[in-house]
């Protein structure tokens, strides 16, 4: 599942959204692909590949806040979390959205993501353990694919673990569709995501029975939901298992060069 | 910014780890809710709600927009939130930008998801004319719970929201609509499967329903939930550490709590109009 | 379309009023518990809340004397077009609000609050003319709520002229006719003029006579606001001694 190298970059858009046919099982990922170490002068750094959808995530600190915070004595005690996010300008095929956004600073969109990382993370990062400090995150979304959030969550843990910054665990991520025709799939691409009714992102710490991120939008009965919910934590498992094997891969390749 | 104490935190948790909470009230309780319609007569439909401390006034306002040849849409709905100065002075101070649009989006998304509308008494040229819906929130008072709030406020303003009634004349391709001008020839929305939110804080061990202020400010996590009558889920955000064998049980109060909440809002909602 | 007749042949105006008539007034106050100060005014249409939070501290040094710092802004759905959202700083605002700023500084004991602020913020619920008037009245409301030190009241009015009769408190139908109009604010026990905002031309007679107007119109408001603080401030006794006698 795993494969050390950088997919193609652009590939023409190969179906039109009427005749749109899933080409792979319901229940299966696209290709994975994950990187560390992207960026030099980071901290840490991770690249996510989930088909076409492309992301780079940097983390920075812990360092002195560049900012100062207003938070008071109680927010000094722990570190500050701080996240940004930005599409890059041809991160989908319809550029226009993102075009008009150019030097306005960020879109309403990159700042919710923005915040749902730092609110994803928060409880994952033993933040006492930094007093004083500030955990920058940035991330960028290359090319957007569907599934961005779960690729973003996956980049971002992928640093923080490069950046040996202490976590309660690796969070893992999976984005489940319901298509109009009541399947449940896996990993949807753009059009997928855009016909779905509902669409529902997990994000969970690997080693711990519970969840820390659940985003959900689309018309659903209490059992079905629960029931897609269910289904993507053991998808975000699957993914957060070949994290781990990654990074422990990782680790042993970059060990004897330190010694 | 708001801030709790460490002091005020821990007793805080203490309460709510015996099943009670500083206010008063039980773990799954909201406090008292009130709500006034047809408060704004500028607007077509309009609503003012508290909930505790928190107050919101909501005006909804109709017109017919145009839409794109391809594009297939009866209706568009627009919601902006604002928070008004007199909220609270400090209130968040940058951060009110993200605040706003959290819950701008949240709304968008729920109410595209639960198809409010009936779209075929709605409809207009598909293709060319389509109504729009501009929902503007003011917030007046923070005091937790703003989701909530806003969302029952909203359906509140829907629910007396009056759409003219519309004749559509077609010449040679080309569309015209005809407003009609008198103020009694409208049409009462159906918003039924409006949805409404619930909000849980996540305190210590507990989740808590309707957080005031102090509790928000105090929580490790939120759960989100937009629920209609059939107890049909349309959004859901959650943050936080959650443990997923309580979302079951979560998701049975919320069915529960939604429909009473929904069916006591319609009830106040009829009275208040018919009163005045 | 012919221009609609603003004053009838009974000298009646739109609304019903007669020319020398302000609207119907009604104030709550202290609406807002957990701001120090806040008054919700309706002047007929015209729907404004204001909100008062201070005396408190001023995070850099200010040396004695306390400032005041005012926020104005109207809610989209104020007038029957929808404004666009976004404009919250519209110049407007900003200039209704640095005038009710100076305004209130001429007329605050600012040394009893050194180092400290007050904030001021007001929203427009619904704009049917007047909305500086009503504001600034308002405003003046939310400070005696708040027990913010003052020498004196502050009360405005406003007044126009059109087709040959002076009018007094001008209604949104009244304001866009575009006539010499003016708002008045003056003080309460003294009469003397505390602000005064005039934005077109005409002779000289006329300005005097539309001062007198609005004068007058300012002395009739503040009889309905003084009365409501009255009747206010008694229930606040009332309550009090209540609670003492247990």
């Amino acid at each position: 599942m795993l494969f050390q190298r950088y997919g193609p970059c652009l590939e023409p858009q190969s179906s039109l959204e009427e005749n749109y046919q899933r080409t792979r099982p319901n229940n299966s990922l696209r290709s994975l692909v994950l990187n560390t170490r992207t960026i030099a002068d980071a901290a840490g750094s991770g690249y996510v590949e989930l088909g076409r959808t492309k992301v780079i995530a940097a983390v920075y600190g812990p360092r002195p806040p560049l900012r100062s915070s207003k938070g008071g004595v109680e927010n000094a005690m722990k570190g500050r979390l701080t996240c940004e996010v930005v599409k890059s300008a041809y991160c989908s095929y319809s550029c226009e959205s993102t075009r008009s956004q150019i030097g306005k600073g960020f879109s309403e969109e990159e700042r919710l993501l923005s915040i749902r990382l730092v609110r994803a993370f928060e409880p994952i990062l033993l933040l006492d353990k930094y007093p004083k400090c500030s955990i920058d995150i940035f991330v960028v979304l290359l090319e957007d694919d569907g599934s961005a959030f779960t690729a973003m969550t996956l980049a971002t843990s992928l640093a923080l673990a490069d950046a040996s910054i202490e976590l309660v665990s690796i969070v893992a991520s999976a984005t489940v569709a319901i298509s109009p025709k009541q399947e449940y799939l896996v990993d949807p691409d753009k059009t997928e995501c855009e016909q779905a009714i509902a669409l529902i992102t997990v994000s969970l710490p690997l080693h711990a029975t519970q969840l820390c991120e659940i985003y959900h939008i689309g018309k659903l009965s209490a059992e079905e939901w629960l029931s897609a919910v269910q289904l993507a934590v053991e998808v975000a498992q699957t993914v957060g298992n070949s994290m781990c094997q990654f990074l422990l891969q990782e680790m042993a390749k970059n060990e004897p060069s330190n010694q | 910014m708001f801030a709790v104490s460490k002091a005020e935190k821990s007793y805080l948790l203490e309460a709510i780890a015996l099943g009670t909470r500083v206010d008063g009230r039980s773990l799954l309780e909201y406090r008292p809710i009130s709500v006034q319609v047809g408060v704004l007569p500028s607007a077509s439909g309009s609503s003012r709600l508290r909930l505790g401390e928190t107050e919101v006034l909501v005006g909804v306002k109709v017109e017919v927009g145009d839409v794109a040849e391809a594009s297939t849409e009866n209706i568009q709905i627009h919601f902006t939130v604002e928070c008004s100065g007199s909220a609270n002075a400090d209130f968040l101070g940058r951060e009110a930008e993200n605040w706003s649009s959290e819950l701008q989006s949240a709304l968008e998304s729920a109410y595209q998801a639960a198809n409010v509308f009936d779209e075929d008494r709605l409809k207009l040229v598909p293709g060319k004319f389509c109504w729009v819906f501009n929902v503007d929130i003011l917030v007046l008072d923070t005091g937790g719970n703003m989701l909530d709030a806003i969302s029952m406020a909203t359906r509140a303003a829907f629910s007396t929201t009056l759409i003219p009634r519309v004749y559509i004349q077609e010449n040679d391709g080309v569309f015209e609509l005809e407003i009609d001008d008198n103020p009694n020839a409208c049409d009462r929305l159906h918003i039924h499967r409006a949805p409404t939110f619930l909000t849980f804080a996540l305190l210590g061990n507990n989740f808590v329903l309707d957080p005031s202020l102090q509790e928000e400010t105090s929580a490790r996590g939120k759960f989100s939930v937009a629920v209609d009558t059939n107890g049909d889920i349309s959004y859901v955000y959650s943050f936080g550490l959650l443990d997923g064998v309580e979302m079951s049980k979560l998701l049975t109060i919320v069915k529960k709590t939604g429909k009473l909440l929904l069916d006591r809002l319609d009830h106040s909602i009829e009275n208040d109009s018919s009163s005045t | 379309m012919p221009r609609e007749e603003l004053i009838s042949p009974d000298g009646l105006r739109t609304d019903g009023r007669r020319p020398l008539e302000v609207r119907k007034i009604t104030c709550r106050i202290g609406i807002l518990p957990r701001a120090d100060g806040s008054c919700h005014l309706e002047m007929g249409n015209t729907v404004v809340l204001a909100t008062v939070y201070g005396p408190r501290e001023l995070s850099s040094r200010q040396p004695f004397s306390g400032i005041i710092r005012c926020e104005y802004s109207m809610a989209t759905f104020a007038s029957t077009d929808r404004r666009r959202r976004g404009k919250k700083s519209d110049r407007t605002s900003v200039e209704i609000a640095s005038s009710i700023k100076k305004t209130f500084e001429s007329v605050l004991l600012t040394d009893l609050f050194p180092h400290s602020r007050v904030d001021v913020y007001i929203q427009v619920l619904q704009a049917d003319g007047g909305e500086r008037s009503a504001a600034i009245n308002a405003v003046t409301i939310a400070m005696v709520n708040a027990g913010i030190p003052m020498k004196d009241l502050i009360i405005s009015c406003s007044s126009g002229y059109m087709e040959n009769t002076t009018v007094m408190d001008l209604n949104n139908v009244e304001t866009l006719v575009r006539g010499p109009q003016l708002t008045l604010a003056i003080y309460a026990h003294s009469g003397k003029v505390a602000l005064a905002h005039w934005e077109s031309k005409a002779a000289f007679e006329i300005f005097e006579h539309l001062i007198a107007v609005a004068k007058e119109g300012c002395l009739q408001i503040l009889d309905v606001i003084h009365s409501n603080i009255e009747k206010y401030s008694l229930r606040l006794i009332a309550s009090r001694d209540s609670i003492s006698r247990k």
